[in-house]
């Protein structure tokens, strides 16, 4: 696994087009951004695990998906 | 996810479906993962009970750009935790996306959240009040400074870095389907994986039968237009990436190793590189030393089942390994020798939600999926009454 040092940026790497830049979040959206995940947390570690898992299928009923596309 | 880092559209679509199942899985298993387990001791009761620990920051790479995220997210979040996402920075758009699947399938606002910064700020972030821990997966260079960073605030981090995952043939095997998969496996995501066989060991007897059959599935393989559907192999992610492999088969043939398909730069737009081999690769070549990101394989003869075993532990890296030989009680005895987080034995190293995932050695530290990916981030407090 390598290290890409860049820019906020979507580049195609099959035409090597420029899709899209993004700008950096400032310190102070990022500080908010975590805040706000501290105050979701405060209240989500309360919520029951059926809450949680927002009413999925009941137990036995997953079927697995095996797939060698992802490690 | 096939525009911005040029993954095949079909393995696109097959990522995302195994997101929806780890997804399902531990929606389904994280509550009996985590009830309470009572223990006997001097107490009128005593038991061990998990709870959440509160923001965990995922510092994510861009090679299966979902996957990774739903890996960490999906017993993370079950489990009662909040995620911050700092994404490699070609990824921002499947980031995003990412951000908004969790606010869409009801999740409370905020408690999945991307960060678009750089690397530079990563740092900072660790050392937030807020965040608790880090999981990162990625390079070994990102894992030590993350590691580091992390260290200095006393966060807990899991690591999931690099690989270069050993490809062992005894004389034993079905050379045929180990050559077979043995093209599959290193051709996963372009070659792009941590997993994917990168040192292919057979042994005397049956190296030139595996080699002829190896080269001549790899040949094989279609690349081009990720967004076709007939598309095996797409191009690297990156320009510089795909300049920095073509570096490391050039060293290794330099060092003596002979190139047996690929090794060419096609002429032509898009970060594009060859299915290639490198026969009699050895110590010291970078096709052995370092993790080869891409469709690069390097062959290595061994004299006999020792031998490449020792080949095989020769490494900084221990993710995965995949065996092959017909007896079975021999393979069950070298998967206690090889070095490795996981040995599949006649078949390809995949991760699997029901089995916990990780490395040792240079690869890492930690575990995700299973019930074992569940607990990283939980206090593991103990409740004794008198």
């Amino acid at each position: 696994m390598e290290v890409i040092a860049m820019a906020i940026q979507s580049m195609n790497p099959a035409t090597g087009e420029t899709l899209e830049t993004f700008e950096e979040m400032s310190r102070r959206d990022v500080d908010q951004l975590v805040e706000r995940a501290h105050a979701a947390f405060l209240e989500w570690r309360t919520v029951p695990f059926a809450t949680r898992a927002g009413g999925r299928p009941p137990s036995g009923s997953v079927p697995a998906r095996p797939s060698t596309h992802a490690p | 996810m096939t525009l911005e880092m040029g993954k095949p559209l079909v393995q696109g679509e097959a990522e995302v479906d195994k997101c929806a199942w780890v997804c399902d899985y531990y929606a389904e298993h994280a509550e009996s993962f985590l009830a309470e387990q009572a223990r006997s001791t001097d107490a009128s009761r005593s038991y061990v009970r998990f709870d959440p620990l509160g923001v965990v920051l995922a510092v994510m790479p861009w090679n299966f750009p979902f996957w990774q995220v739903f890996r960490f997210a999906a017993p993370a979040l079950m489990a009662g935790n909040a995620g911050v996402l700092k994404h490699a920075s070609n990824v921002p758009r499947c980031a995003l996306h990412i951000e908004t699947v969790f606010r869409e399938a009801g999740f409370p606002p905020g408690l999945f959240a991307t960060a678009l910064i750089g690397s530079s700020a990563v740092a900072e972030l660790i050392a937030h009040p807020r965040i608790v821990a880090v999981t990162l997966t990625g390079s070994e260079p990102a894992g030590r400074n993350v590691a580091q960073q992390a260290g200095r605030q006393l966060k807990k981090t899991v690591l999931e870095l690099g690989g270069s995952d050993p490809f062992i043939v005894l004389d034993d095997a079905d050379v045929t389907a180990a050559a077979t998969t043995a093209a599959e496996a290193r051709l996963i995501n372009s070659g792009q994986s941590c997993i994917a066989a990168k040192r292919f060991i057979a042994v005397e007897s049956i190296a030139d039968r595996f080699l002829e059959r190896f080269v001549a599935e790899l040949g094989a393989r279609r690349m081009g237009d990720p967004l076709s559907r007939e598309t095996q192999v797409g191009p690297q992610a990156h320009v510089d990436l795909r300049d920095d492999l073509h570096r490391q088969v050039e060293e290794s043939i330099k060092r003596g190793a002979k190139l047996l398909l690929g090794g060419e730069i096609p002429s032509g737009k898009g970060a594009f590189y060859p299915p290639t081999v490198l026969a009699g690769v050895d110590k010291g070549m970078p096709a052995f030393d370092e993790e080869t990101f891409g469709p690069v394989a390097a062959v290595i003869r061994a004299k006999d089942e020792a031998d490449a075993i020792r080949l095989a532990n020769d490494s900084s890296f221990g993710l995965g390994a995949s065996l092959w030989t017909r007896d079975r009680q021999r393979a069950e005895r070298l998967a206690a020798a090889i070095e490795a987080g996981a040995i599949f034995v006649n078949g390809l190293v995949k991760s699997d939600p029901r089995l916990p995932f990780g490395g040792i050695k240079n690869s890492g530290y930690g575990r995700e999926l299973s019930e074992y990916g569940i607990r990283e981030f939980v206090n593991i407090k103990s409740v004794w009454i008198a």
